[in-house]
C-alpha cells in the first residue's frame, strides 16, 4: 500500500512538473512575442510624441506672434500625422489581436495575466534596450 | 469483474501495471486522475444552454465590434472627442435596443430616453420565431457603424465593417438548424437593421448629425476678454465644437449636472485663488516625476493615434467585460449605459466650457508667469473649464462601479488598453482611483487647472449615477 501511494505520488508529481515546465516555456515564448511587439509600440510612441512636440512647439511660437500656419505647413503636418496614425493603428491592431488570442487560449485568469504582464515587462527590458 | 470491463489507459496503464496487479477500481482511478492531469493543461468549453435569452449568448463578437470602432475613430477625419462620444454612444444604444426583448423583464430605451418614442421603433416578433440575438446585434451594430461614420468612412474601413459583419453572420449561421436557418437569419438581420435605422433616424435630429464634417463649426467668432480662451496653437484659431452644448441630451435630467459651480474669479493678483490655480499647474509641470509624466501621456489619448477619451473608456469596458466573462446581456447593458453617459457628459461639459470660455493655463502662464512655459502634452483647442477627460471618466467610474462591484468600487484591475499604443499597463484597486488618476493627469500634463479636473469629475459622476438610476435597466444581468 505504501509503495502504491509512493508511486502515485511520483506519477502525479511528474505530471504536474511536466505541465509546469511546459507552462513556463510557453510563458517565456509568449512573453517574448508580446515584448517584441510592445517594444516596437514603445519606440513608435516616443517617435510620435517627439513629432507631436515639434509640431506644437512650432505652432506655439507662431501663435505667440499671431502668425497663422501656411497651407503648405498645415498639409505637411497632416501628412506626418496621417503616417503616424496609420503606422500606430496597424501595430495596435496586431498587438490587440495577439494579446486577445493569448488571453483567450492561455491566460484566462487574473493571476495568469498578472504573471504574463510581469514576464513581458521583464522580457522587454532585455529585448528593448 | 471480467476482463472485458477493464478500461485501457495507454501509457499510464502499462506503467502502473508494472508495479501492481491491476483491478478495475485501480485502473478506473488511474483513468480519472489522468483526465484531471490532462484537463489541467487544456481549456474547457462551456456547455451551451437551450433557452433563447440574450444571456445565453457570448459577447465576444460585440467586443470585437467596439475594438473596430476604436480603430475607425482613429482613422476617420472629424472624429474629435465630442463626435467620437456620439458615435460610440449611439452604437451602444443600438445594441441594447436591438435585443432588449430577449432579456427577461427588460424595458426598451424607447419611452425612457429623450424623444425616442416606442412608436418610432420596430416591434420585435413575439410569436412563431425566436431571433438569433447574436445575428440581430451583429446586423444592428454593423449598420450603425456605417451610419455613424458615413461620409468620411474610408473604403478600407467600410470593408472591415462588411467583413466583420459577414464573418459573424457566417459563424452564427453555422450553428443553426438547417431547416429553420434561413427564416431565422432573415428575420434576425431584418430586425437588427430596422432598429439601427430607427436609432439613426432618431440621432439625425440631435444637433450633432454630420458634425464630423465641420467639427470646429467654422466660421465661429470666439468671445474675447482677459479671462477668455485664446488659440493655443497656430492651426486652430477657433475652438472645437462651440455649439455642441446645444445638442439634445439622451437624458434631460443629465443636464442638471451641466452647471458646475462657477470657476474661481479670474485674477492676476498673486494672492488670488485663480493665480494659485495657475501657479499650481506651473509648479506641477516643473516638478513632475517620471511617473507623473507617464500618467499624463497615458491618459492623454495621445497625439493623433488613439480613439479619444471616450474610446479609452470604452476599451476599458471591453476589457472588463472580457475578463469577467460577461454575456451578451451584460455587454449590451454596459455599452448602452456608458454610451448614454458619454454622449451626455460631452454635452454637459461643452456647455460649461462655452458658458465660461475660460482661458487655458498655458495661455495664462505664458502671459503672466513665464513666457517659456511648455506643457507636457498638447493643449486641446477649446476652453479649460471643465475638463472633458475628468467628466467622461467620472461617468465611466460610476457605471463600472454599478456593473462590476457591489457598490464600493473595489476591483483589482489592470488597464491594458494602452499597451497597443506603447504604454505600460496601469494597475488600480478601485474605479475611483482610476478616475482620479485620469483627472489628475490633466494637471500633470499642464493643460488644466485643478478646479477643471475636480469639478469635471463631479459632473461626470453625477451623470453616471443618473444614467444608472433614471433608466429602468434590467436587473440580475449576467
Amino acid at each position: 500500500m505504501k509503495i502504491n501511494l509512493f508511486v502515485w505520488g511520483i506519477v502525479g508529481g511528474l505530471s504536474v512538473l511536466g505541465c509546469q515546465k511546459n507552462d513556463k516555456e510557453q510563458l517565456d515564448k509568449d512573453a517574448k512575442l508580446m515584448a517584441t511587439l510592445e517594444c516596437e509600440a514603445r519606440q513608435l510612441k516616443e517617435e510620435r510624441f517627439k513629432a507631436a512636440n515639434e509640431m506644437r512647439f512650432m505652432e506655439d511660437s507662431l501663435a505667440k506672434y499671431k502668425i497663422p500656419l501656411t497651407a503648405i505647413q498645415s498639409q505637411q503636418m497632416d501628412s506626418v500625422k496621417n503616417v503616424y496614425t496609420l503606422r500606430t493603428g496597424a501595430l495596435a491592431d496586431k498587438i490587440t489581436k495577439t494579446m486577445d488570442s493569448l488571453f483567450a487560449t492561455s491566460y484566462q485568469t487574473a493571476e495568469q495575466r498578472q504573471a504574463f504582464d510581469v514576464a513581458t515587462e521583464k522580457m522587454l527590458q532585455e529585448v528593448c534596450k | 469483474m471480467t476482463k472485458d470491463s477493464e478500461i485501457s489507459v495507454p501509457g499510464l496503464y502499462h506503467l502502473f501495471n508494472h508495479f501492481f496487479k491491476p483491478t478495475f477500481m485501480k485502473k478506473f482511478l488511474c483513468f480519472i486522475v489522468s483526465l484531471f492531469f490532462i484537463a489541467g493543461c487544456t481549456n474547457t468549453d462551456v456547455e451551451p444552454t437551450k433557452t433563447n435569452n440574450v444571456s445565453n449568448y457570448s459577447a465576444d463578437f460585440l467586443r470585437e465590434w467596439f475594438k473596430l470602432e476604436c480603430r475607425i475613430v482613429k482613422e476617420t477625419a472629424g472624429f474629435l472627442p465630442p463626435q467620437a462620444s456620439r458615435a460610440f454612444g449611439y452604437v451602444g444604444i443600438t445594441a441594447y435596443e436591438a435585443v432588449y426583448s430577449g432579456i427577461p423583464k427588460a424595458k426598451p430605451l424607447a419611452g425612457q430616453i429623450n424623444r425616442l418614442t416606442s412608436i418610432s421603433m420596430p416591434v420585435p416578433l413575439t410569436q412563431n420565431i425566436d431571433y438569433h440575438w447574436g445575428i440581430v446585434v451583429n446586423a444592428a451594430v454593423a449598420d450603425m457603424m456605417r451610419f455613424m461614420f458615413d461620409k468620411n468612412l474610408a473604403a478600407a474601413n467600410l470593408q472591415k465593417i462588411n467583413e466583420l459583419e459577414a464573418k459573424y453572420l457566417a459563424e452564427f449561421g453555422e450553428t443553426l438548424n438547417k431547416a429553420t436557418a434561413r427564416t431565422l437569419i432573415e428575420e434576425s438581420v431584418k430586425h437588427g437593421k430596422a432598429v439601427a435605422q430607427a436609432i439613426y433616424d432618431y440621432s439625425k435630429s440631435d444637433g450633432g448629425h454630420d458634425s464630423y464634417l465641420n467639427p470646429f463649426s467654422r466660421p465661429f467668432t470666439p468671445v474675447t476678454g482677459i479671462d477668455k480662451w485664446v488659440p493655443t496653437d497656430a492651426k486652430n484659431a477657433t475652438p472645437l465644437s462651440p455649439h455642441w452644448y446645444k445638442c439634445r441630451p439622451i437624458l434631460v435630467s443629465n443636464m442638471d449636472y451641466a452647471t458646475p459651480p462657477k470657476p474661481l474669479a479670474f485674477s492676476l493678483d498673486k494672492q488670488s485663488d485663480f493665480y494659485r490655480q495657475a501657479i499650481q499647474v506651473y509648479n506641477q509641470v516643473k516638478s513632475n516625476t517620471p511617473d507623473q509624466v507617464e500618467i499624463a501621456k497615458f491618459w492623454a489619448d495621445d497625439p493623433f493615434a488613439t480613439c479619444t477619451p471616450t474610446g479609452h473608456t470604452f476599451n476599458i469596458l471591453t476589457q472588463l467585460l472580457e475578463e469577467t466573462n460577461a454575456t451578451l446581456e451584460k455587454a449590451v447593458v454596459g455599452y448602452a449605459m456608458l454610451g448614454i453617459g458619454e454622449i451626455d457628459a460631452f454635452i454637459a461639459c461643452w456647455k460649461a466650457k462655452y458658458d465660461y470660455s475660460l482661458i487655458r493655463p498655458v495661455s495664462y502662464i505664458q502671459k503672466y508667469i513665464d513666457p517659456n512655459f511648455k506643457t507636457v502634452i498638447g493643449t486641446p483647442a477649446f476652453p479649460a473649464y471643465t475638463s472633458g477627460h475628468a467628466t467622461e471618466i467620472g461617468v465611466g467610474e460610476r457605471i463600472f462601479v454599478k456593473l462590476f462591484t457591489n457598490g464600493n468600487g473595489n476591483y483589482a484591475f489592470t488597464d491594458r488598453s494602452q499597451i497597443q499604443h506603447g504604454f505600460q499597463p496601469r494597475k488600480f484597486t478601485n474605479f475611483s482611483e482610476m478616475a482620479k488618476e485620469c483627472a489628475n493627469s490633466r494637471l500633470y500634463g499642464g493643460i488644466h487647472y485643478e478646479m477643471d479636473n475636480q469639478n469635471g469629475l463631479l459632473m461626470g459622476r453625477g451623470i453616471g449615477d443618473n444614467v444608472v438610476k433614471a433608466i429602468n435597466w434590467p436587473t440580475d444581468i449576467k
